[in-house]
């Protein structure tokens, strides 16, 4: 079974005087041994008219975004910590 | 009832003929001042009164009463109960009976307070430090995706906060308009917030939107156009010339 990814929303909320939707999400990554391992928390928003104009007011696209968006980063951290945890304990030269 | 100061007792030499009155009128007048005197230290007629100082030689006076009038010696538990700790508490205290609470220990880094209104006549703002730097994305259909990294956050003692990311897609301005957008951290969390609805960047916008116990991070200028990239800044971004934004306002 291939690595499955789900996006986990901490909280949720707008604010009751602009109309700003946050969400703090991360994300779960399911290893094919049933294993998860959980991304770094990151928060998101946007405003009520960017919502209108970009999304046609379907939240459901946005929270897409954020998904596709946060996938992204989380893939590129993973490829990064797994290059740097190769790091441990050698050494490299400075070219002078 | 009150009896005078006892007055000492008159030696009375007696002779053989002072007895030969069959009454002993002489003998018992002078019996009768000794037993009243005795009745007198016994108190039976009165508070008992001295012709001088008590010297107890280090012993207590033990079972008094409460004090009633101001010359009136007090036991250890009318002290504690009127002029102890827990007595004069409410008079000193503004937060209740536990003294010495609403004060402050010089440089005790536990001791915080939540409210720097007393620090209004002081005229520059500690200095804090972040991090993070402000980066956008394309504009499309009238918006633009702005996020701040994360990043630590340094306050003025050393402390270090560390904070997520934060990403919004914002809509751009109306012609000749420019928004302002705040980033910021409130004491206790990890999360940035945003305050929106500023159409310029001024002393009194900063300071609804670092209000007491919450920072600036980062702030975004966004133009009709898209993102002010001179303007806009968090802690990690380099000087940029050409930017409106005096160094002093700089985050």
């Amino acid at each position: 079974m291939p690595t499955r990814y789900a996006m986990h929303v901490n909280t949720a909320g707008t604010n009751g005087t602009t109309g700003h939707h946050t969400i703090s999400v991360y994300i779960r990554e399911t290893m094919d041994d049933g294993t998860t391992l959980d991304g770094v928390v990151e928060t998101f928003g946007i405003d009520s008219t960017a919502m209108e104009s970009l999304y046609g007011g379907d939240i459901g696209k946005w929270r897409d975004w954020v998904a596709e968006e946060l996938l992204t980063r989380h893939k590129r951290r993973r490829l990064a910590h797994a290059e740097i945890s190769q790091w441990m304990g050698k050494e490299f030269e400075i070219p002078s | 009832m009150s009896t005078a100061a006892i007055g000492p007792l008159q030696q009375v030499i007696f002779r053989k003929s002072d007895f030969d009155d069959e009454s002993l009128s002489l003998f018992n007048q002078q019996f009768s001042n000794v037993v009243n005197q005795l009745n007198n230290l016994l108190g039976v007629n009165g508070p008992v009164k001295f012709a001088n100082h008590v010297d107890l030689g280090g012993n207590r006076i033990m079972n008094v009463g409460p004090a009633e009038s101001p010359t009136d010696a007090v036991s250890q538990y009318f002290g504690n109960n009127n002029y102890g700790a827990a007595a004069i508490a409410p008079q000193l205290e503004a937060l209740g009976k536990s003294i010495m609470q609403s004060y402050r220990r010089l440089s005790d880094p536990n001791q915080r307070e939540r409210f720097s209104s007393f620090l209004n006549q002081v005229l520059n703002t500690a200095p804090t430090a972040n991090t993070s730097t402000i980066s956008f994305g394309g504009v499309s259909g009238g918006t633009i995706p702005v996020t701040v990294s994360a990043g630590f956050h340094q306050r003025v003692d050393g402390s270090v906060a560390v904070y997520s990311s934060r990403t919004d897609i914002l809509t751009l301005p109306g012609i000749g308009i420019a928004n302002f957008y705040y980033y910021t951290i409130s004491h206790g969390q990890n999360t940035l917030n945003i305050t929106t609805g500023y159409t310029a960047d001024t002393q009194s916008n900063r300071v609804n939107a670092s209000y007491d116990g919450t920072t600036i991070i980062a702030m975004a200028v966004l133009t009709p156009s898209g993102a002010d990239t001179v303007n806009s800044a968090a802690g990690g971004t380099p000087a940029q010339a050409g930017a409106v934004v005096q160094t002093l306002h700089r985050i």
